[in-house]
Order: C-alpha cells, then sequence, then structure tokens
C-alpha cells in the first residue's frame, strides 16, 4: 500500500518510518513523502495510480493541503487516491473545506498512529 | 602899486561881469545853496581849462544838475570841462564848507587852479575810467580868499552805466550843494544812519523770520510754508542790503548796476515766495491765477530795466496789487476751508494797504504827516505781511501744539484707562490659562493615557493576530516531542523486545533511533520553548535594551510566525513565502522584540496583501497567480538592509504619504488599529536611527525597505 505523506515538517518522515517500521519492514505500507503541495503533485504524477492513500497536512507554505486536495480531486474525481487531511486542533473551518472539497478523513495534530493504523488496516 | 592894483582888480571884475552873470553867494542858508547856475561847458581835454584865469566867454552855458539823460552832449563828448565862476562874501572866507555831491559821471574838482577832490577815475578810454555815485556824499570845502572863485570839473563819461543806455533815471549829471560843514555832517552822517538804521532793523526782522522759520521747518518738514517764508526773509535780507548799498553809500556805477539787478531779482523772489508761503498754508492748489501773478512777477525785471518810469508804477503798484488781491483771494478760500489762519494773511496785505495809503497820502500833500510818522508808514507797510504771514505759521504751530497736548492727555487718560483693562484683561487671561492649562494637563495625561492603551492594543491586536501561528508553532513541536516520546517508548518496547530474542543488531538500530528522537525532542522541546520566549517579548511594555541580534534568524521566526498567523486567522488562506538572507550578516545592535513588532507587522501587511488579492483574482482568468512573500537581507557599508517584499495589491499613489500616519488603515473597521506602520517607523527610525521606506506599484505589490545602522546613536 504506496501512502504519500505530506507536510513541511522534515521530522515527520522520521516518526513515521518509526512508526510504522514493522509495516515497512514488512512491506505491508510503503511510505512516500512530499514536503509541500507542489512535489506532492509532482509525485503523484510520476506515481500515478500506485499511491492509494495521501495524507496531507493543511498549513504548509505555498500550496496549502486545501488546494492540494482540490487539485487531486480534479484529477481523480473519487478515490482511489483516498485523502486524509492532517489538522490542528480545533482547525474546524479547514476541516469544513476540506469535506467539502472530497477529503475522505481526517487526523488531528498529534497524530494518532494508533488509530491511524486502524483506519489503514 | 595899491590903487593900481585895485583899479585893475575893479576893470577886471567890472569886465567879467560883463562878460557872464556872475553867481553871487553873499550867505549861506541853513539848507545850503545847490550850485546850478553861471556853469559853462565844452568838449575835449585840456589842462588849461582847469586855470583861473582861462577864458570861457565861447563856452556853452549849462545847468549839470539837470538830469544826465537830459543832457545828451555830455555822454557824447566823452570827455569835457565844467567852470563855474562864482563871488563869494567874507563871511564865507576860511570857514568850514562842504559840497553834497551828486552825479552820474567820473570827475575832478578843481578850485582856484587845485585840484580838491577826485570821484573815481577820468579818462576817455572806457577801460580805464571809473564813474562814481556818490549818493550826496560830503566834500570838504574851505574858500582861502575873498571874491571870486574859479570851480572847475574835469568829467568823464566815455562808457556811460548799463542802466543809463534805458533808464531815464533821475540822476543829476552833477550837483554840488554848499552848505557848513560842521552841521552838515551832522545831519548828514544823522541821515545816513538813520536810513541804514531802518534798513538793518528790517534785515534784522527778516533774519529772525529767516531764523525761526529755517529752524520750523527743519523741525517739520511736512510743513512747507515755513521753507517759503523762510527764503522770503531771505530775499528780503538780500533786497534791503542791496538797497542801502546803491542808496546810503559812494558806489562804483558798476557795482550800482549789479546791487540794482540782485535787488530787483530777489524783489521777484520775494514776491514768489510770499505767494507761496499763502498757497502752501492754506494747501490750495496751484492753479491759472498762481501762474498769472508769477508772470505778472518775473515780468517786472525787464519792465524795470527797460522802462524803468513804467517799471516804477508797475512794481510798486501792478504787482503789489495782483499779490495783494491774489493772497486775500486764496485767504478767503482758505477761510472757507476751515483755516482760521488765513485771517492773518488778510490782515497783513490790509495792513499794508493802510500804511502804504498813509505814506502816499503824505507824499501826495493830501494828508500831512511829519517825516517821523512818514518813514514809520511806510517801514510798517514793508514789514506788516511777512509778520503776519509769521504769526499765521507761529498760529497754527501754537495751535498744532495745543492740539497734540490735548491729544496727549486724551492718549495719556485712554492709555491709564487701556492699561487698567489690559491689566483686568491680564488677570481674566491669566486666570483663564491656569485653568486652560490644568485642563490642557488633564487632556494630556488622557491622551498619554490613551495613546498607551492604543499602544498596547496595537500590541495585542499583533499578538491577537499571531496566537493562531503561535499556536501551530507551538502546537508542531509539541506534536512531535509527544509524537516521539510516543515513539520511543514502544522503540524501548521494541527493543527489550528484540534484545530477548538476542538480535542486538535489530537492537543496536533501535537504540540508534532512540537516540535520535531523544534529539528530536530536545530540538522540538527547545523550539517551542523559543517560541513562548519570543511571544513573551513581544508582549513586554517596557523599552527593551539594545543588544547584538542576528538579524537573519529574527527575520526568519517573524516570517514564520506572521504565516501561521494568518494561515489561522484567515481561511483558505494560501501564501508561498522565501527567505534570501544574506550569509554572514554582521550582527547588530537592536531592541529585539520592537525589530521583531516592527517585522511582524511587516509580514503581517505582506500576507494579508497577497491574500486580498488573491480573493479579488478569485472567479477571475488570473489562476496563475502564486501569492508570494519574500524577504532578503543584505550588507550595507555601515549597516544591513532589510527588504520585504509582496506580489499583493500594491498601494495606490495617493495613500503612499499617508500609510505612516497614525491611525491610518485600509482594512475594514475592527482588523486593523492603524498604529502598527506608524509605530514600526518610530521604532526604525526614532528608536534605531534607521530608515523605512516604501516602494510600491498598485496592483503589482509592495517593498518594505528597512536600514539599520550597525551602531545605531543613542
Amino acid at each position: 500500500m504506496n501512502i504519500l505523506v505530506v507536510d513541511d515538517e522534515l521530522d515527520i518522515r522520521t516518526l513515521f518510518e518509526q512508526k510504522f517500521r514493522r509495516e515497512i519492514k514488512d512491506k505491508i505500507f510503503t511510505f512516500q513523502f512530499a514536503h509541500s503541495g507542489e512535489s506532492a503533485l509532482e509525485l503523484l504524477q510520476t506515481e500515478g495510480s500506485s499511491i492509494v492513500l495521501i495524507l496531507s497536512d493543511i498549513n504548509m507554505p505555498g500550496m496549502s493541503g486545501i488546494e492540494l486536495l482540490k487539485r487531486v480531486r480534479g484529477v481523480y474525481p473519487s478515490a482511489p487516491p483516498k485523502v486524509f487531511m492532517i489538522t490542528a486542533y480545533g482547525d474546524k473551518e479547514n476541516r469544513e473545506s476540506a469535506s467539502t472539497l472530497g477529503a475522505d478523513d481526517f487526523l488531528t495534530k498529534p497524530i494518532d498512529f494508533a488509530s491511524l493504523k486502524e483506519k489503514l488496516q | 602899486m595899491k590903487h593900481l592894483t585895485l583899479i585893475l582888480f575893479l576893470w577886471s571884475s567890472f569886465t567879467f561881469a560883463q562878460k557872464s552873470e556872475v553867481f553871487r553867494i553873499d550867505s549861506l542858508p541853513k539848507e545850503g545853496i545847490v550850485l546850478d547856475k553861471g556853469w559853462k561847458w565844452h568838449a575835449g581835454d585840456n589842462a588849461e581849462w582847469a586855470k583861473v584865469g582861462y577864458d570861457d566867454v565861447g563856452w556853452e552855458g549849462i545847468d549839470p544838475t539837470k538830469e544826465i539823460t537830459k543832457l545828451p552832449q555830455i555822454g557824447m563828448a566823452k570827455i569835457g570841462y565844467l567852470r563855474l565862476n562864482f563871488y563869494i562874501d567874507s563871511t564865507l572866507v576860511g570857514k568850514a564848507l562842504a559840497m553834497e555831491i551828486n552825479q552820474t559821471i567820473a570827475s575832478e574838482i578843481y578850485l582856484n587852479n587845485h585840484l580838491i577832490h577826485k570821484l573815481g577815475v577820468v579818462s576817455k578810454n572806457p577801460k580805464l575810467e571809473q564813474i562814481l555815485l556818490p549818493n550826496g556824499q560830503l566834500f570838504s570845502l574851505i574858500f582861502q580868499k575873498l571874491g571870486f572863485q574859479t570851480l572847475v570839473v574835469r568829467y568823464s563819461l566815455a562808457n556811460p552805466p548799463i542802466f543809463l543806455k534805458h533808464k531815464p533815471l533821475h540822476f543829476s549829471c552833477f550837483s554840488a550843494k554848499l552848505v557848513f560843514s560842521d552841521k552838515s555832517i551832522q545831519s548828514f552822517a544823522k541821515h545816513k544812519n538813520d536810513y541804514a538804521l531802518r534798513n538793518y532793523l528790517k534785515i534784522g526782522i527778516y533774519i529772525l523770520l529767516f531764523l525761526i522759520h529755517f529752524f520750523f521747518f527743519v523741525s517739520f518738514p511736512a510743513q512747507k510754508a515755513n521753507l517759503f517764508i523762510c527764503l522770503y526773509g531771505l530775499c528780503n535780507i538780500v533786497v534791503f542790503h542791496c538797497e542801502n548799498l546803491i542808496c546810503n553809500l559812494p558806489v562804483s556805477a558798476h557795482d550800482h548796476f549789479f546791487y540794482e539787478s540782485t535787488l530787483y531779482i530777489s524783489s521777484i523772489f520775494v514776491a514768489l515766495f510770499s505767494l507761496l508761503t499763502v498757497y502752501s498754508y492754506l494747501q490750495i492748489p496751484k492753479k491759472s491765477i498762481f501762474w498769472i501773478v508769477f508772470m505778472v512777477s518775473v515780468f517786472s525785471y525787464p519792465i524795470s530795466l527797460y522802462a524803468p518810469d513804467f517799471g516804477v508804477f508797475y512794481f510798486h503798484f501792478i504787482l503789489t496789487s495782483s499779490l495783494a488781491i491774489e493772497s486775500i483771494r486764496v485767504s478767503i478760500k482758505g477761510l472757507g476751508n476751515k483755516k482760521p489762519g488765513a485771517w492773518f494773511i488778510v490782515a497783513g496785505w490790509i495792513g499794508y494797504i493802510l500804511f502804504v495809503g498813509c505814506f502816499f497820502l503824505a507824499v501826495f500833500g493830501i494828508i500831512t504827516l511829519d517825516d517821523f510818522w512818514r518813514e514809520l508808514s511806510i517801514n510798517l507797510a514793508l514789514v506788516s505781511v511777512p509778520i503776519c504771514l509769521s504769526l499765521m505759521l507761529a498760529n497754527d504751530y501754537a495751535n498744532t501744539t495745543k492740539t497734540l497736548a490735548q491729544k496727549l492727555t486724551e492718549l495719556n487718560t485712554l492709555a491709564e484707562e487701556k492699561q487698567q483693562l489690559l491689566a483686568a484683561q491680564n488677570e481674566t487671561l491669566e486666570r483663564q490659562v491656569t485653568t486652560r492649562t490644568a485642563e490642557l494637563n488633564q487632556s494630556l495625561e488622557t491622551l498619554k493615557a490613551t495613546q498607551a492603551q492604543l499602544i498596547e492594543r496595537e500590541k495585542l491586536a499583533s499578538l491577537g493576530e499571531l496566537t493562531a501561528g503561535i499556536a501551530h508553532e507551538i502546537q508542531n513541536p509539541l506534536n512531535f516531542v509527544n509524537n516521539f516520546a510516543e515513539v520511543s517508548t514502544e522503540l524501548i518496547d521494541e527493543m527489550t523486545e528484540e534484545l530477548g530474542k538476542g538480535n542486538q543488531v535489530e537492537a543496536d538500530t533501535i537504540a540508534q533511533d532512540l537516540k535520535q528522537n531523544l534529539e528530536k525532542i530536545n530540538y522540538h522541546g527547545k523550539r517551542a520553548s523559543s517560541i513562548v520566549k519570543n511571544m513573551l517579548e513581544h508582549s513586554r511594555t517596557n523599552a527593551g535594551h539594545k543588544e547584538p541580534t542576528d538579524i537573519n534568524a529574527l527575520i526568519d521566526e517573524c516570517l514564520r510566525l506572521s504565516y501561521h498567523g494568518m494561515r489561522g486567522q484567515f481561511r483558505n488562506f494560501q501564501a508561498d513565502y522565501e527567505l534570501n538572507l544574506a550569509s554572514h550578516l554582521p550582527s547588530t545592535k537592536v531592541v529585539k522584540q520592537d525589530l521583531g513588532r516592527v517585522l511582524l507587522n511587516l509580514f503581517n501587511n505582506a500576507f494579508y496583501a497577497v491574500h486580498e488579492r488573491m480573493k479579488q483574482l478569485e472567479g477571475t482568468q488570473h489562476h496563475d497567480y502564486v501569492p508570494k512573500v519574500s524577504a532578503s537581507t543584505s550588507k550595507l557599508k555601515n549597516g544591513i538592509e532589510i527588504r520585504i517584499k509582496d506580489n499583493g495589491t500594491g498601494i495606490p499613489e495617493a495613500l503612499k504619504k499617508k500609510i505612516f500616519q497614525p491611525f491610518f488603515t485600509t482594512k475594514p473597521t475592527g482588523e486593523g488599529t492603524g498604529l502598527g506602520l506608524s509605530l514600526s517607523y518610530e521604532i526604525i527610525t526614532q528608536g534605531h536611527g534607521g530608515s523605512l521606506n516604501i516602494e510600491s506599484t498598485e496592483g503589482m505589490g509592495t517593498t518594505f525597505i528597512i536600514e539599520l545602522p550597525f551602531e545605531p546613536k543613542t
């Protein structure tokens, strides 16, 4: 399962790699990382339909997560890929926007990885 | 022998008596005898003709006391002799006698072969001749012998005086009056002295007039009448001095002409200045009548020169009358113009007319006046006009002084009243000022408090704008701290598990990750701590201390804070940012929290501008618009430059001058205090001695340029 994580924080990679150490080792999940909306779109173009899930932060310099969602849904009106938006606590406005634009689910920071794993399952 | 001599003498006397009618002087009356009979004349120059025994039977009989113009042969001959043989009684022999002589010739007088007097220089040569007018001067004469006397006058009239060419002046050719010397000298001296005294008395009056009005004029030049009357006085001084010289003292014909001309010309000026005094005092414009009188005055000179008989009439009657009439006319006009001093002019001229009238009535024998009263009346006539004009000006001066004194008193009273009023007003004013000052101080205090509140509010407002950003900024590191802590706990479990399996390599890998995680936790913890610290610094109210600061780091921090703040604040906000920070930028002494506030403000504005433009372009064809804010730093010679650039809405030209004014904002009500840029400007310019400038194009974007010195002046 090829998952694209989009976040401007570089350490998100370390976190995901450690959190899903076993799943990565067992090749259950493959993670790709993009640090901006623009690079995420490029990756989507190259990787194509192999990416089944996009986990995207909303607040990013340049293209925001919402914009990325809008673009993705412009290309793929419905899943796959599924798009999970990572929102800050209490960010109702963005959550509503993302929901309207076709976000499939939401994760609240700090990411509850147990919950995420369940969802991924 | 004695008898023979007597016979001869009697015979000769007889024959002499036969030849001509002998002029006899048996006794000398008190008033003297004019020698006007028995004169013989002959043209030419021969010394023999002066001798006693010369036979003048063929000579022409003549009366030389006649006016010179009635004896043309005298002038035509140029040089000639006059002879008079006369007989005197024994009562006159050896007595001190004198001749009162008037003449218009140069003469040498011989008595019985002896030259006794020279009056001028007799010469046929006009250049050498000097004609003398003795003006009735006395010349001594003593008859040494009894009986016949021979008086001979050698004369010349080669260069007749100019006035004789035109003027039938009533001057005798040669007139000698025989008088007793002692009595005549007394009477002559008295007469001359009286004449001079009268003249110099008048001159004295005019000198006084001149001096008084000269000083009046100097002290108050606006009153031109004083100048005219002072010149009037001066001209009169000349007139009477000249008159004295030509009428009272022996004078050469040449000087006589000069003095007489001066007298006439001065008289014209006297007339003009008297009229000008009147005109000037009454402030009447000079119209045609003035100029007619002016011309009448001017013509008096040539008329007196070329038609002397008419000239006398013209001068003393026509000119004087026209002056009198014109002066009285304008005076009456002046009275209508409320010039009471005009009465003096009228009085002066009436006085003149009355005194002159008396004089002429006496001259023509209509009334009887003795010499004293006659002289007095003519002299009073001559001074009545100037004295009245002077009195007029003195009266005017006195009135002016009186008015001034009254005005001064009124002014003093007024000044005192004003002083009192002023004092009262001052008191009121001071009271009001005190009250107002108190009120103003109160207002000032209120204003200061309000200003402080506003500044505080501005800080809080900007802080409020940042809250979301700060929350995000803190939340992110905290998330990492939590996540890494959580994952580390899990890693320890895994590591224990691997160690239990004896999988040392995997356990080591996990240990490495754990170490890395702990570093991450530490890093993100510090990051959160730093944000909190900066937030506290930002909200601090007291003026901070300047310290060397890493400007690049501060810009980075503020940009991120602002960015995330905007993200939190505005829905659908998106923008790109870019940092072009100069490496090795020297640390600069700044008040960190102040500069941070400025940067946050500028970044907030920049992000706001790009967001606004984004909103404006929504739904239009400009899909390619990428909102972008960039910050750059560079090193200058004595400081650093920070540029904060956005591609937002830009600032219209008209607003550029206003944006640094306090309370100016383009944001909707409630979104901005209008103090952000004004405080930023104050912080940069006054707080750091730097500059804050703006480059902006409406619809293209804005760049704020901050220049800061390395070491700001304190």
